[in-house]
C-alpha cells in the first residue's frame, strides 16, 4: 500500500500543476481589475501606475510562472528557513529578505500569512459542525435504518429532508432571530478576537460558536444520516446478516458489529471526501455569523480582484481535494479486505 | 382446512409413519407461512407437517419456489419480519414450539442445538470479518470457550470439513475462498457446536459435481458419527436417493409426497413425483439423455389453495382437483400422497 500511496503522489504533482495553470487562465480571463475598488477621484495615470508595481501587465505567462516560483519555491523555502532557525542548518536557507512572497493585493500582506491567520476560525466553526454533524447522523442513520417506517425513521426522514433542502442563510438568520434577538442567549455576531485563557471566556467561545455550529451541522447531518441509513438497508438485506442470525449471535452485535463494519465503509469514504470542504468554508454561514475564516477570505479576495490571493487559495483547495481523495482510497482499502492497491 | 374430514388427515401426517417410535427430535406440525407484499400475500407455505428422527436424513425436493427454502427458516424464524408473517403451526424440539420460544431461549437454539446451511456460499459469510472469527463465534457465544480454546477447536472444524492448512486460513477472508471451500465453511460454522438437528439449504446446489460428491461423503460421514439429524433440501433427486431415509417431494407449499426413499423411486404415487422422476435423464436408456422439464408454469400462490396447485400442469387432473385441495392419504404406512387419485374409495 506504501508504494501505491507514493505513486499516487508522483500522479498528483502533473495533475495539480495543470490545475493550478487552468486556475490561473480562468481567474485571467474573468473581468476585473484590481484597482477597481479605489476611490473615484484617483486619475487613470495613476490607476495604470499601480497596475504596473502590481505586475498587472506583464504577459500572462510571465505572471504564472512568478506564482509558481513564488509559491512552489520560495514559500517552502520561507518554511524550512523558520523551522531550522536557531538550529545547526540555520543558514542553509536564510535568505528571506531575497526571496519574493506571494503577495495579496489588496492587504499587500503574505497571502500564507493571511491563510494562516483565518484558518484556526474556520477549523474550530466547520470543523466542529462536521464532527458534530457526524456523531448525530451515524446514530440516527442505524436507529433508522434498523427500524425503518418507524415513527423515529418517518420523523429522521421528515427533519432530514427540511434540513437538507432549506438552505443554511435562511436557518442561520432564523436561528439569529430566534437565539440572539429574541431570546438574547447568544451573540450573533462571532468575535475572533477572543482569547481562551479561562473558564468564562471559554463559555463564551462556546456560545459564539453554538449557532453556526448547529447550523452547518444539521446540514451535515440531514445528508449524513441518509446516506449511513441507505448503506445499513443496504447490508441489513444481505445473506451474512441471516448467517449471523442462524449462529445465535445477539441482536444488538448482529447490528452494531456484522452490519456496522460494512456499512461504515462507503460512509467513512464519503467523509473523507468531504473534509476539503471544511477548509473551503463555509461560506454563506461565516458571512452571516461574522467568522473572518477562508471562507470570507476568498470572498473578500473575489471582490477586490485579488488575483495571488484568489489563485493560492484555489490552488490549496485543488491540493487538499487530490490529497483527500487518495486518503479516502487508501482507507477504503483498509477498511475493505476485498480490495488490496499493489 | 377445508372440512371436517380432510382435517383428520392433516393430522394423520404428523406423526412419522414408518421410522420406530421413538420420541422425534423435530416435529413440525402444519406450519403456514406468508408474505405481505405490495402486490398481496404471497402464501409460500401452506400447511406442512414432517418430523424427524435422530440420526435421520429426511431429503426435501420440490422445483424452484415451492417453498423449501421458507419452511426450514420459518423454523428458526430467521425470515425478516416483515414481510414474512408465520400464521399457522408449531415445530417442536425438545418439548419446546420453537416458534413460540422468546428471542433469548431462540438465540441459543439457533448455531447451538440447531444448525443452519444456507443456500447460496457465496454470500452468507461476511465478507469484512475472517473466517476464524466468523468461524469462533458460535463457539464462544454456545459453548462459552475463550479465545485458545475457540481456535483450536475451529482449527479442528475446518480439518473436519477437509481444508487443508487450516490454521492459516484462519485469518483469511472469505473473498480469498472457493466458492467449494466457502460452503466447507459454512458447514463447519452450522456444525461447530454439535447440533442435533441441521438443516442444509441446498449445501451442493452452487458446487461443482466433484465437490459435491466430497461434501455429501462428509455429511454421511457425520451423521454416522454424531447422529445429527438432517434435513436435506435439494432440487436433485439423484443426491437424495444417495442419502436420505425419507423424502419430502414439495410443490406450491405444500408437501404433496412423504414416503421412504424405496417406496418413493419404486412407486412414486403423486404424479408430481412421477414427473419429477420422469425428468432425470436415464441412465439406461444410452441415446435418450435429453433433459426434461414438467409443462407448465409453477403455481402464483397468491392466495390461499382452494385447488391442487399442480392441477394446471396435471395429466391425470379430474374435476375434483380443481375444485377442492386434497389431504395428505395414507397409501400404506410408508408413505402419503396428497392427491385425490388416492380417495377413490376412502373419502367422501
Ligand atoms: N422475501 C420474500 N418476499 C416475498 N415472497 C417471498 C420472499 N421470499 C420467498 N418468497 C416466495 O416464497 C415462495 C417460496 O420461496 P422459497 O425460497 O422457499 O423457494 P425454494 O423452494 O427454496 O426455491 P429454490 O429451489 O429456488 O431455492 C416463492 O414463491 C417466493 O416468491
Ligand atoms: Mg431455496
Amino acid at each position: 500500500m506504501g508504494s501505491y500511496a507514493i505513486r499516487r503522489l508522483l500522479f498528483a504533482i502533473p495533475t495539480l500543476l495543470v490545475i493550478s495553470f487552468i486556475v490561473f487562465g480562468i481567474l485571467d480571463l474573468a473581468p476585473g481589475d484590481p484597482t477597481g475598488q479605489l476611490p473615484l477621484t484617483i486619475p487613470p495615470e495613476v490607476r495604470e501606475q499601480i497596475r504596473e508595481a502590481l505586475g498587472f501587465n506583464q504577459p500572462f505567462i510571465v505572471r504564472y510562472g512568478l506564482w509558481l516560483q513564488q509559491f512552489l519555491i520560495n514559500e517552502p523555502l520561507n518554511l524550512l528557513e523558520k523551522t531550522c532557525d536557531g538550529t545547526w542548518c540555520a543558514d542553509w536557507f536564510a535568505s528571506s529578505e531575497t526571496r519574493l512572497r506571494v503577495t495579496s493585493w489588496s492587504t499587500r500582506s503574505p497571502v500564507v500569512d493571511l491563510i494562516i491567520e483565518r484558518t484556526p476560525q474556520t477549523l474550530w466553526v466547520v470543523g466542529m459542525s462536521y464532527v458534530v454533524g457526524i456523531l448525530i447522523a451515524i446514530p440516527i442513520g442505524i436507529v433508522s435504518a434498523y427500524k425503518q417506517y418507524s415513527i423515529f425513521d418517518q420523523v429522521g426522514t421528515f427533519i432530514s429532508m427540511i434540513g437538507f433542502s432549506v438552505p443554511t442563510f435562511f436557518t442561520g438568520v432564523l436561528m439569529i432571530v430566534i437565539f440572539s434577538v429574541q431570546l438574547g442567549w447568544f451573540p450573533s455576531v462571532y468575535d475572533t478576537t477572543l482569547v481562551v485563557n479561562d473558564w468564562p471566556s471559554f463559555w463564551l467561545q462556546v456560545k459564539q460558536m453554538i449557532m453556526p455550529v448547529m447550523v452547518l451541522a444539521l446540514f451535515n447531518a440531514s445528508q449524513l444520516s441518509r446516506f449511513m441509513r441507505a448503506s445499513m438497508l443496504d447490508n441489513l438485506s444481505q445473506d451474512y446478516v441471516r448467517t449471523a442470525r442462524a449462529k445465535g449471535v445477539a441482536e444488538k452485535i448482529v447490528l452494531l458489529v456484522h452490519v456496522l463494519r460494512n456499512s461504515l465503509i462507503p460512509v467513512i469514504t464519503v467523509i473523507a471526501l468531504s473534509i476539503p470542504q471544511i477548509f473551503g468554508g463555509a461560506i454563506i454561514t461565516e458571512q452571516i455569523f461574522r467568522v473572518n475564516g477562508l471562507g470570507a477570505l476568498l470572498i473578500n479576495g473575489i471582490q477586490s480582484a485579488d488575483y495571488p490571493l484568489v489563485q493560492t487559495l484555489t490552488f490549496l483547495f485543488a491540493v487538499l481535494i487530490v490529497l483527500f481523495n487518495l486518503i479516502a482510497d487508501l482507507l477504503y482499502g483498509m477498511l475493505d479486505p476485498r480490495i488490496r492497491y499493489d | 382446512m377445508s372440512s371436517v374430514g380432510v382435517s383428520k388427515f392433516e393430522d394423520l401426517s404428523a406423526v412419522p409413519s414408518n421410522v420406530t417410535d421413538t420420541e422425534p427430535v423435530l416435529a413440525v406440525e402444519n406450519l403456514e407461512t406468508i408474505f405481505h407484499t405490495q402486490d398481496g400475500k404471497v402464501h409460500a407455505v401452506n400447511g406442512v407437517s414432517f418430523s424427524l428422527q435422530a440420526g435421520e436424513l429426511l431429503g426435501v425436493v420440490g422445483e424452484s419456489g415451492s417453498g423449501k427454502s421458507v419452511t426450514m427458516m420459518s423454523c428458526l424464524k430467521l425470515l425478516p419480519m416483515p414481510p414474512a408473517e408465520i400464521v399457522n403451526g408449531s415445530a417442536t424440539f425438545q418439548g419446546r414450539d420453537l416458534l413460540e420460544l422468546n428471542i433469548q431461549d431462540l438465540r441459543e437454539v439457533r448455531g447451538g442445538d440447531i444448525g443452519f446451511i444456507f443456500q447460496d456460499p457465496m454470500t452468507s459469510l461476511n465478507p469484512v470479518f475472517t473466517i476464524g472469527f466468523q468461524l469462533m463465534e458460535p463457539l464462544r457465544i454456545h459453548l462459552g470457550m475463550n479465545k485458545r480454546e475457540a481456535r483450536e477447536r475451529a482449527i479442528e472444524l475446518l480439518q473436519l470439513v477437509g481444508i487443508p492448512s487450516a490454521d492459516q486460513r484462519l485469518k483469511d477472508f472469505p473473498h480469498q475462498f472457493s466458492g467449494g471451500m466457502r460452503q466447507r465453511v459454512m458447514i463447519a460454522i452450522a456444525l461447530a457446536c454439535d447440533p442435533k438437528v441441521l438443516f442444509a439449504d441446498e449445501p451442493t446446489t452452487a458446487l461443482d459435481v466433484t465437490v459435491q460428491a466430497q461434501i455429501i461423503e462428509l455429511v454421511k460421514d457425520l451423521r454416522e458419527k454424531f447422529g445429527t439429524a438432517i434435513i436435506w433440501v435439494t432440487h436433485d433427486l439423484g443426491v437424495v436417493a444417495g442419502i436420505a431415509d425419507r423424502v419430502a417431494v414439495m410443490y406450491g407449499g405444500q408437501i404433496v409426497e412423504y414416503a421412504d426413499v424405496e417406496s418413493l423411486y419404486n412407486n412414486p404415487r403423486h404424479p408430481y413425483t412421477q414427473a419429477l422422476l420422469e425428468t432425470l435423464p436415464s441412465h439406461e436408456g444410452g441415446r435418450d439423455r435429453r433433459l426434461r422439464s414438467i409443462p407448465g408454469q409453477a403455481p402464483s400462490l397468491t392466495a390461499a389453495l382452494t385447488s391442487c396447485p399442480f392441477a394446471p400442469r396435471c395429466t391425470q387432473a379430474h374435476e375434483r382437483c380443481h375444485a377442492q385441495n386434497p389431504p395428505l392419504f395414507e397409501v400404506n404406512e410408508n408413505q402419503q400422497s396428497r392427491c385425490w387419485l388416492e380417495a377413490e374409495d376412502s373419502v367422501v
